[in-house]
């Protein structure tokens, strides 16, 4: 009993023996606020007088990226206190304090002949302090826009500390004419829209482009025998060849391995369609997937261990993962509704998906072992999602209802936020979102 | 006897004839009444009127980002150059086990044409990583990885030295007015304040009296060496001076006084979170819990070069390292002003750890 008194005693004076604790005051913040970073540009100085355009364009593509990502806020130059004329000058912190700039880029450019040298510096203001060492890019005048979009990278990845992903392009498929009549032809364009150029004619119907993890090869589906049929095209030395041929049979849905060397696609033969695995190299083939159901779309994990990909076995349109080298799957989705296009997030992490549920589409991304579903949009027609090469963005398929419908590039943050349409000039569909550019 | 009731009774009398004359009882008048003209509506006229306006459905699915406004689509824009030719390459012959047919290439049908330029933008040169820059193909000036230091904000320029002058003996004092130096007015109020708003003294006390800590036990003092004085030490520099403040400043701090209520912590943690942006953070800095030291002045303003990351959890250097920056600029961003802390508990938040720790943040 006494020993008993004594612990509550103990007990008792517990609370008044942690308050005459020495040492700093602790405290915990669990919630902070989300919200876009406030950054001002400095417009960059011109070296020398034919830079002053590049100057100027390259400031304006760095500020469009950032803006762009939804996570930073660029504050307008009409707010600026002072203005930053020399690139080497010591910045005045308060100045830009004052009108609530958390960080801070300046830049400058010059040209030489035909070579441009952008260089640039990244401040985080309330700490007084440069984010990280000074760079500058060297480059021809026509890849001005790599190298603003490689500044833009630098920035992101400084203060967000992920990398970035705009030095990369997409491949996608035109569309034009109207809905029952469409001609259809690869294109290829800068992340943002720009620099759109075509890869094909549109001769033949073409679907579902991939791109190499190299960037310099594209899978795509091609109907111009009448049945769809797998096309390897080399970028730059505008060529191609057919991959997975084997008789009377259909193949499309490829996509390449992390190797570049090994693609996955669907081959459907007597009426059954099954996962097969193809060695560009050799032309060894090998099928991954032997079920009487349909099984299609498959994706690569980063490491090329496993594969995702869609498939009714169980009844209803649903996504499984299996082996690399196949063997029993198993299954992630079990959500109402159906869910296809699977694609591995570049980190790992994630499983992207089209999600048709009620009539309405969605773009969704899980966990791989298919917790944490959320579905990022909802329409009359959203499908094939793309990961961004940092695994943040989804890039996707948006098709409007009615006749008049045309599909359309839209982009949205992996929180659901940020949704934008791509400028990209007439219809477009099928996006394939390339590795950053070496 | 008698006169008290005839008293009584007259008394009640006139309080009769009060309430009957008086008008108690009366019914109070009656408001005017607004009259309006109504329409009557069929049945068929209402539901017309009702449909026209339906009811907002109730989104069974989680709502989706708005898209943003429609666009027109523009038109294609055609290749710039003819699209040149793709040549055929064989496909890859197939190791497959079982008997596959005979591989048959397309018969060349139109054949495709891809645009003249290579669709891969040449890449500038090799480009430089990091501050081990290579050296472009033509030399352009390297960037200095550390831009030049900050000019100090508020720069005096020292009077130049004139030779001092003696008074002469028998001069009468000079009268000598102090100059103050001209300062920034004073910021704006978003209130006028009146005469009548100026607190009058009081004679109250501004803080109840505690007793005085116990006074220190008088440490010997070590006798100086008495080579000490004789040898000439060459002159300590100003950082030595620094560490030797910082040291003097660890006296005895006195009785801390008693600890912050839970509504003080509370208020502070507010005061921090409300500039803790974690938006731009990546996911992996997301979870990445920091802890940061911060020593507050007596207006509970961050010193800034106090702030330090103290240790993380749960993520790497990298992630740790920009987790810390946007925690740093949540304190500085927000105790610019001085964080709301009783002052007389000063000895209590002179110094803090804060660890910042997102709960529950998914992807």
């Amino acid at each position: 009993m006494r020993l008993f008194l004594i612990l509550l005693t103990l007990l008792a004076a517990l609370p008044a023996l942690a308050q005459t604790r020495e040492g700093p005051l602790r405290i915990e913040i669990n919630r902070g606020v989300i919200e876009p970073l406030p950054f001002a540009i400095s417009p960059f100085v011109a070296e020398n007088a034919g830079a002053a355009q590049w100057a100027d364009q390259i400031t304006r593509v760095v500020a469009a990226d950032l803006a762009g990502t939804g996570l930073f806020r660029e504050i307008g130059g009409d707010a600026f206190i002072s203005q930053v004329s020399d690139f080497n000058a010591p910045i005045r912190y308060a100045d830009w304090r004052a009108i609530n700039a958390e960080a801070l880029i300046t830049g400058a450019v010059r040209l030489d002949g035909n070579r441009v040298t952008v260089k640039f510096r990244l401040y985080d203001v309330f700490a007084d302090a440069p984010l990280g060492d000074g760079l500058q890019f060297a480059g021809d005048t026509t890849g001005w826009r790599r190298m603003a979009h490689k500044v833009a990278d630098q920035v992101y990845a400084r203060i967000t500390g992920e990398g970035g992903y705009f030095d990369s392009r997409v491949v996608f498929v035109s569309e034009t004419g109207p809905k029952d009549n469409r001609l259809k032809r690869l294109a290829i364009m800068d992340y943002d829209g720009a620099n759109t150029q075509f890869l094909t004619d549109a001769s033949a119907i073409v679907l579902a482009p991939r791109i190499s993890p190299t960037g310099d090869r594209v899978l795509y589906t091609s109907y111009e025998t009448g049945f769809p049929q797998i096309f390897e095209l080399n970028v730059g030395a505008s060529t191609r060849r057919p991959l997975g041929v084997q008789g009377d049979t259909m193949t499309f849905a490829p996509r390449y391995g992390p190797d570049g060397r090994t693609v996955i696609y669907s081959l459907t033969e007597g009426g059954n369609t099954d996962i097969y695995r193809l060695d560009t190299a050799t032309g060894a083939r090998s099928r991954l997937t032997s079920a009487p159901s349909i099984e299609t779309a498959p994706s690569f994990s980063p490491d090329g261990a496993q594969i995702v990909f869609e498939s009714d076995r169980s009844g209803t349109q649903q996504l499984y993962i299996m082996p690399a080298t196949g063997g029993e799957p198993r299954r992630i989705s079990f959500g109402q509704g159906r869910y296809g296009t699977p694609v591995w997030s570049p980190r790992g992490d994630l499983i992207a998906f089209t999600k048709q549920n009620q009539g309405r589409f969605h773009i969704g991304v899980m966990r791989t072992d298919g917790s944490d579903e959320r579905l990022l949009t909802a329409s009359f027609l959203d499908e094939g999602p793309t990961w961004s090469p940092n695994g943040r963005v989804i890039m996707f398929t948006r098709e409007t209802a009615g006749e008049g419908g045309q599909p359309a590039l839209f982009s949205v943050d992996i929180s659901g936020r940020n949704l934008r349409r791509v400028p990209v000039a007439g219809a477009a569909s099928d996006p394939a979102w390339s590795p950053l550019l070496p | 006897m008698v006169w008290g009731w005839y008293i009584s009774g007259a008394a009640h009398g006139v309080l009769l004839v009060i309430l009957l004359v008086g008008g108690v009882f009366a019914r109070p008048p009656e408001a005017p009444v607004s009259v309006a003209d109504v329409e009557i509506l069929s049945e068929a006229e209402f539901a017309a009127l009702v449909l026209r306006n339906p009811a907002p459905e109730v989104a069974e699915e989680p709502s989706a980002p708005l898209p943003p406004a429609p666009e027109e689509a523009p038109e294609a824009p055609e290749p710039d150059s003819p699209l040149p030719q793709i040549t055929e390459s064989p496909a890859p012959e197939a190791e497959a086990p079982a008997p596959s047919p005979e591989v048959t290439i397309p018969t060349p049908t139109p054949e495709a044409e891809v645009d003249d330029t290579p669709p891969v933008v040449a890449a500038p040169d090799p480009l430089p990583e990091g501050p081990r820059f290579e050296a472009p193909p033509q030399r352009a000036p390297r960037v200095a990885p550390t831009p030049a230091p900050a000019p100090p904000d508020t720069a005096e320029i020292a009077p130049d030295t004139a030779p001092a002058i003696a008074p002469a003996p028998d001069a009468p004092p000079v009268e000598t007015v102090e100059e103050t130096p001209e300062t920034a007015p004073e910021e704006a109020a978003p209130e006028l304040a009146t005469e009548a708003d100026e607190p009058t003294e009081s004679l109250a006390l501004a803080t109840s009296p505690r007793p005085q800590a116990r006074p220190s036990r008088p440490v010997p003092q070590p006798e100086a060496p008495a080579t000490a004085t004789a040898t000439a030490e060459p002159a300590a520099p100003a950082t030595d001076d620094a560490v030797a403040a910082a040291l003097a400043d660890d006296t005895p701090r006195g009785d801390p006084g008693p600890p912050l209520t839970g509504a003080e912590r509370d208020n502070l943690r507010v005061a921090v979170r409300d500039c803790w942006n974690v938006g731009s953070l990546s996911t992996a800095a997301k979870e990445t819990i920091v802890t940061v030291f911060v020593a507050l002045d007596r207006n509970g303003r961050p010193d800034i070069a106090s702030i330090r990351l103290l240790g993380f959890q749960n993520g790497t250097e990298a992630t740790a390292a920009r987790a810390f920056e946007a925690a740093r600029r949540a304190i500085i961003r927000c105790g610019s002003r001085g964080f709301p802390l009783p002052v007389e508990k000063y000895e209590q938040w002179r110094e803090i750890e804060m660890t910042f720790n997102l709960d529950g943040v998914s992807f």
